[in-house]
């Protein structure tokens, strides 16, 4: 799919579809205002009764005039019955009513048959009435009846056209919403569709991230392991090899020299295999004992001077520092108590001071100076020895990683992976600055509170 | 029929206009009834009898009926309507008295619910008792200043406030409009 394609397919297409959907419900919302507007408008649907009525006062002012022809006697109100057709003549004359006749072209003749009407008005106020007046008025009513009829028939086909039309339009202007909600379902569906699609597709992108996040970590992970066998094997390759050289090499003697050797020379070679297998298990117990050590560690974090812990390590530790000057001072006048766990600090400091004692000639002092650093308290064991190349110290905290320089003093390259996972768990670190043939500094810093 | 026709076509309309006047009758405020009105005695008509009314009231002044002339119309207290109406143009003045105050001066029944309103051609229009105490209802006597006669709509019209209340824009108020009215039966 072109960009272009995707672009219209994704963003364009659904906002011309929001924009239709708009139109549409205003649309809709015009003509259903408009329906609502016309149902309040009420028709003059009257004219049909007006008429009626208008016919039925003829026929009973005609009835009448029949009674009085008949019988001369007879109680009948002429006038009466003659004013009732007037009012309704008057009430076709009215606006509307005036109105409606003009349209169905029958104004003319009601004001025509109105005048003719009202002649007859002195004829009725005189009273009794002569055969020739009685004639004349039933001949006037006659003609009067004969337009009523066609007006009624107007009227009524006026009316019905009306209804009619007004049906007419309401069905097509429902019929029209109709069509209009179902282009706005359409719309709508077609949206939801695109919102859908648009849901899926962040979420599979989404995933896809997820996953990609997951396998860096994975071949992180596996880097590691890689490095850490690789470590090991430097390591082992290195550590091993002499011990084995040395068991090695005395046993061939053994062999080659057999009952020549005295029993002195015998002795001599055993203590040497002794020594290097002592140098193996030693190699073994210690790879062994620094998981053990940080599998079982069981913290207990409380405020410590860092003086008195640090002073005590020194002390624990001072077989291996008994034949060398140990300088050991504290910035003056400051709070030097920090949070941790005396028998960790021990620990950590025993494996510095071992370190400083082991890669420093026995004539140099090693110097233990504590102060304090912004949040954190800190140690500093400082030694004047062969130091530590500068190639070497970002690997230094590593597991099994072993100085080149060292190669030749045995080790397993764990003391200081376990110095710095020690820290660590303490919410503290250890720093390493170095120079070849000048010395190391270690530092280890822990802070001065909770947090 | 044509008319039974118009009536089911309108039905739906009809709903739409209910719906929409009842916000517009919530609004509706009842003027206050003119107390005095109860006090005027009721003596017999002494000139020609322009209207009657019987049936569920408590003030006669001839055997069961209560018969009013022009001058005891006029001792009413005075109202005025200016509407349009259905069959005229424009806006009309008229002139007459509340029914609500005549109503008042029989002294209607409290069973009372309906009233018959018939006319000279003895038209004959039921109407909601209700309807004179929810707007101020008129028997008209005069529109534009000119009393209503015989041969016109006259001597007496039934007038809706119709231009004031949306509600009464409709063609079943406007068949209460009886004209040329003659007797009143309240039951």
């Amino acid at each position: 799919m072109t960009r272009t394609k995707k672009l219209f397919i994704r963003y364009i297409l659904p906002l011309i579809t929001i924009i239709l959907l708009l139109v549409l419900l205003g649309v809709a919302l015009f003509r259903l205002s408009v329906i609502q507007r016309e149902m309040h408008y009420n028709s003059n649907a009257n004219m049909v009764w007006v008429v009626y009525y208008t016919h039925l006062e003829s026929l009973r002012l005609t009835d009448a005039l029949q009674k009085q022809a008949l019988d001369p006697e007879a109680e009948v109100d002429l006038l009466f019955r003659y004013q009732m057709l007037l009012s309704r003549l008057n009430l076709l004359h009215d606006g509307p009513q005036a109105r409606f006749l003009d349209e169905v072209g029958l104004l003319d003749e009601l004001k025509t048959q109105a005048v003719t009407l009202h002649q007859v008005e002195y004829v009725l106020t005189a009273g009794s009435l002569n055969t020739a007046q009685l004639e004349h008025l039933q001949h006037i009513l006659n003609e009067f009846s004969t337009f009523m009829l066609k007006a009624s028939g107007r009227a009524m086909t006026a009316q019905w056209e009306e209804l009619g039309a007004g049906v007419d339009m309401n069905r097509n202007a429902v019929l029209t919403i109709l069509f209009i909600m179902v282009g706005i379902l359409l719309c709508s569906l077609f949206v939801s569709w695109q919102l859908l699609v648009a849901l899926k597709r962040s979420r599979e992108n989404e995933r896809v991230k997820q996953q990609q996040l997951e396998l860096q970590k994975q071949l992180e992970h596996e880097r590691k392991t890689s490095e850490l066998y690789r470590s090991f094997g430097a390591m082992v390759s290195h550590q091993f090899r002499t011990p084995l050289a040395i068991i090695d090499a005395s046993m061939q003697r053994l062999i080659r020299a057999g009952e020549r050797m005295t029993s002195a020379q015998v002795i001599d070679r055993a203590v040497k295999v002794k020594a290097a297998t002592d140098r193996l298990t030693y190699l073994i117990e210690r790879i062994l004992k620094a998981d053990r050590l940080l599998e079982q560690v069981d913290i207990q974090l409380q405020q410590y001077s860092l003086v008195d812990v640090v002073k005590k390590a020194v002390a624990e530790h001072s077989f291996l520092t008994n034949k060398r000057q140990v300088d050991f001072s504290v910035e003056s006048n400051t709070n030097l108590h920090a949070i941790c766990d005396p028998i960790l600090v021990s620990e950590i400091v025993g494996n510095l001071l071992s370190n400083a004692d082991k890669y420093s000639p026995a004539d140099k002092t090693i110097s233990v100076y504590i102060y304090k650093h912004q949040q954190s308290v800190c140690c500093q064991i400082k030694d004047q020895g062969k130091g530590i190349a500068q190639s070497d110290l970002k690997h230094i905290f590593q597991r099994y990683f072993r100085a080149d320089t060292v190669a030749d003093v045995t080790g397993t390259g764990i003391g200081l992976y376990v110095v710095a996972e020690l820290a660590e768990l303490q919410g503290g670190q250890v720093t390493v600055s170095s120079e070849e043939h000048t010395g190391s500094i270690f530092t280890l810093c822990l802070p001065s509170a909770f947090n | 029929m044509s008319k039974m026709e118009h009536f089911g076509f309108q039905s739906f309309s009809l709903i739409v206009a209910m719906l929409l006047c009842c916000a517009a009758q919530a609004l509706e405020n009842f003027s206050p009834v003119a107390a005095d009105a109860a006090l005027i005695s009721l003596d017999r008509p002494q000139g020609k009898v322009l209207l009657r009314v019987d049936g569920l009231i408590t003030k006669t002044n001839t055997k069961g009926q209560a018969q009013f002339d022009w001058t005891m119309i006029q001792a009413l207290p005075a109202a005025t309507i200016n509407t349009s109406t259905a069959v005229t143009d424009g806006i009309k003045r008229f002139d007459g008295v509340l029914l609500r105050d005549l109503f008042d001066l029989l002294g209607i029944s409290d069973q009372a619910q309906q009233v018959e309103a018939t006319a000279l051609n003895d038209y004959l229009v039921e109407i909601p008792l209700a309807d004179f105490y929810k707007y101020d209802v008129l028997l008209a006597t005069h529109m534009d200043g000119v009393p209503l006669q015989p041969t016109d709509k006259g001597p007496l019209w039934i007038i809706y406030p119709r231009d004031k209340y949306r509600k009464l824009q409709d063609i079943r108020y406007d068949y209460r409009w009886v004209w040329q009215l003659k007797h009143l039966h309240i039951r």
